[in-house]
């Protein structure tokens, strides 16, 4: 029988954690999605992971279910990843070296007009996008939450994610044209 | 291509057109075999994009997760039981403290007869020259 997400919390609330693993079995795709879309596929996106549901954990008895799990969880996620943006702009600063997940081009060997790994590119691509761009770019393009919900997870105006997703397209499709005109 | 019609396009995968610009879409496609082409273009690189997403962390995520919860209530518990401690030890210690310092309140009340907090903690009773100063006679005179 499959539990639903709210008898799941209530058991974890009564003292079993079994019921949370359940949850991050449940959602771990969906914060992944999130996490590595903003970040990259890096170390530190797996620890931005686990810090969402440890957070999720930590807040669980103040979970009022206005939203769904999934949105709130990835409201954390979301969070923790433009918090490990700005650490990572802190430290570039400090040691201007690329940090992981923050390639300034596609290494030499992938640069070939066969290349044809499509997600490597647009992940390249999205990573390019600043923080506010790239946000509603995830959230949107890649999570697939529509335009109203996007606005509610990031706490903007419709009206702005509609410009940022513009502008995000607009660079993003700019960067993988040559590529794909190529294919 | 018509560039209105493009925009138009363009904002019909996430906005809610209204009913007039939904029409004048429809009438673009219908004319426009180019932007027809670009609505496919738009559609398939968006379902790309889509295919992109990452499905999973690193294998044992969530085993990894449940790690790191089970330290936390295990440093919590810690926490608790040394505060715990702090306050089992330092309770008798504390209750002394605080039977002894009423004790001399209540003495020092009962020697000065003054039955005021400067009586309990015997200080000096203020007498009304001390409250006047004397230089003011000089003024008053």
């Amino acid at each position: 029988m499959i539990l639903t997400d709210e008898k799941l919390i209530k058991t974890t609330l009564s003292g079993d954690d079994g019921a949370f693993k359940q949850l991050v079995v449940r959602y771990e795709s969906r914060v992944a999605a999130t996490v590595i879309g903003m970040l990259g596929n890096c170390p530190e996106a797996e620890d931005v992971g686990q810090e969402s549901f440890i957070r999720f954990y930590k807040g669980l008895k103040d979970f009022r279910g206005n939203s769904s799990v999934a949105t709130y969880l990835t409201r954390i996620a979301i969070n923790l990843s433009l918090n490990e943006l700005k650490r990572r702009k802190r430290r570039a600063l400090l040691f201007p070296q690329k940090a992981a997940g923050e390639e300034e081009n596609l290494p030499e060997q992938r640069q070939s007009n066969k290349y044809n790994e499509e997600k490597e590119l647009i992940q390249f691509a999205v990573r390019k996008l600043g923080p506010k761009f790239r946000s509603v770019f995830v959230l949107r393009l890649i999570d697939g939450y529509s335009t109203a919900e996007t606005a509610e997870i990031l706490k903007l105006p419709v009206g702005t994610v509609l410009s940022r997703l513009a502008r995000a397209q607009e660079k993003v499709r700019k960067i993988l044209t040559p590529y794909w005109e190529n294919k | 291509m018509n560039k209105k019609a493009l925009k138009l396009l363009q904002r019909s995968f996430d906005e809610n057109l209204s009913e007039v610009e939904r029409q004048s879409l429809e009438q673009a496609l219908q004319t426009s075999s180019e932007l027809r082409a670009e609505k496919a273009r738009i559609s398939t690189w968006r379902k790309s994009v889509l295919k992109s997403a990452a499905n999973s962390f690193q294998p044992f995520f969530a085993a990894k997760v449940m790690q790191r919860i089970a330290s936390l209530k295990e440093v919590q518990k810690l926490e608790s039981i040394f505060f715990e401690s702090l306050f089992a030890a330092f309770r008798p210690a504390f209750l002394t403290a605080a039977i002894l310092f009423l004790t001399l309140l209540s003495y020092n009340v009962g020697k000065s007869d003054n039955f005021s907090i400067a009586g309990a903690f015997a200080e000096p009773e203020v007498t009304l020259e001390q409250v006047i100063d004397p230089t003011i006679s000089f003024f008053l005179e």
